[in-house]
């Protein structure tokens, strides 16, 4: 990921999406160093900086994580907009990712747009097709 | 979403799920159907069904079972062409029976050692872009230099999970050095 924002890859392609699994990859809790150490290229020769492109381009899938801690750091990183509820089949359990997602302390509009909604922006899909 | 699945993923892991990955035996054999997306396609939750019969994009919503057809078999096809003349030629990664994915496990090795930020793969970005679809990024197994640089030295089971599973341990590490997969977003695991 850091390395399509270094590359300019995504200055090349400022409306390519991209999604990542595993509650971000570690990237939400390593952001503020990302933005620290190679904001001196925005301006040079990115038009945005590496933190800045991928908060722009980038949305997160919880991917089985239960784990508060990273919940916390993606969602304060990226935002309830941006994360989407998966499982990791067959890595991990299917039954505590849903425990986990229906016990956050989320507003019920956070929890829905996690749950599906953002997935139906992102991945186009009609409201039907994911309300079982 | 009630069992969501979890008599599978108990399966899978009392038969060694590890093994089963690496196809050292184990598990029943059905990796290439795992690989396929049989469970993440949309054929079993009917996400498939219901965009082909909204006849939005119809002829880009095959199941992905289907492996070079629809969206993803136009991205792969935008491989360069250095990958296909490299098919057949690989070496063969493990020993014992016969494999017959094998092969193929390390034509996907060689494509890892490139990077999706490289000339080669903009029109795979551009394609994406356009169409308006969000590509899925997953790390795969590294290259065996980063893996034995990284990796290797421990016991059991633990350098090849480490190499694969490192997002946990070493963020940094993952995002910045290990090569990158690409899928289209609609084999994406979504409930």
């Amino acid at each position: 990921m850091l390395r399509l924002a270094l590359s300019g890859a995504l200055d090349r392609h400022p409306r390519l999406k991209l999604l990542i699994g595993h509650m971000g990859e570690g990237l939400p809790a390593m952001m503020e160093r990302v933005e620290r150490v190679f904001s001196r290229y925005s301006g040079a020769y990115l038009d945005r900086s590496a933190a800045r492109a991928i908060l722009d381009q980038v949305w997160v899938s919880t991917s089985g994580f239960a784990s508060a801690p990273a919940f916390l750091a993606t969602l304060l990183t990226f935002g309830a907009d941006r994360i989407l509820f998966s499982v990791d089949y067959p890595f991990g359990d299917n039954e505590a990712a849903v425990d986990f997602l229906t016990t956050l302390p989320l507003s019920s509009a956070d929890r829905q747009k996690i749950a599906h909604a953002n997935a139906d922006a992102l991945l186009r899909l009609a409201p039907a097709a994911v309300a079982t | 979403m009630a069992d969501a699945g979890n008599g599978r993923v108990s399966r899978d892991q009392s038969a060694g799920f590890v093994r089963y990955w690496r196809g050292q035996g184990g598990g029943d054999g059905r990796r290439r159907n795992l690989r396929a997306g049989s469970f993440r396609s949309g054929a079993r939750s009917g996400v498939g069904r219901r965009r082909r019969r909204r006849g939005d994009g119809a002829r880009l919503q095959r199941p992905s079972g289907a492996s070079d057809c629809g969206r993803a078999g136009a991205l792969r096809r935008l491989r360069p062409p250095a990958d296909d003349q490299s098919r057949g030629g690989g070496r063969r990664i493990g020993a014992g029976r016969a494999r017959p994915w094998a092969q193929r496990r390390v034509d996907q090795r060689r494509d890892r050692r490139k990077f999706l930020d490289q000339p080669a793969f903009e029109p795979v970005l551009a394609r994406a872009e356009r169409l308006g679809a969000p590509l899925y990024i997953h790390p795969g197994v590294p290259p065996e230099s980063v893996r034995a640089a990284y990796y290797d030295g421990l016991p059991g089971e633990a350098s090849f999970l480490l190499s694969i599973a490192a997002g946990a341990g070493t963020p940094k590490l993952r995002s910045m050095c290990c090569a990158w997969r690409c899928r289209a977003h609609w084999t994406a695991t979504l409930v």
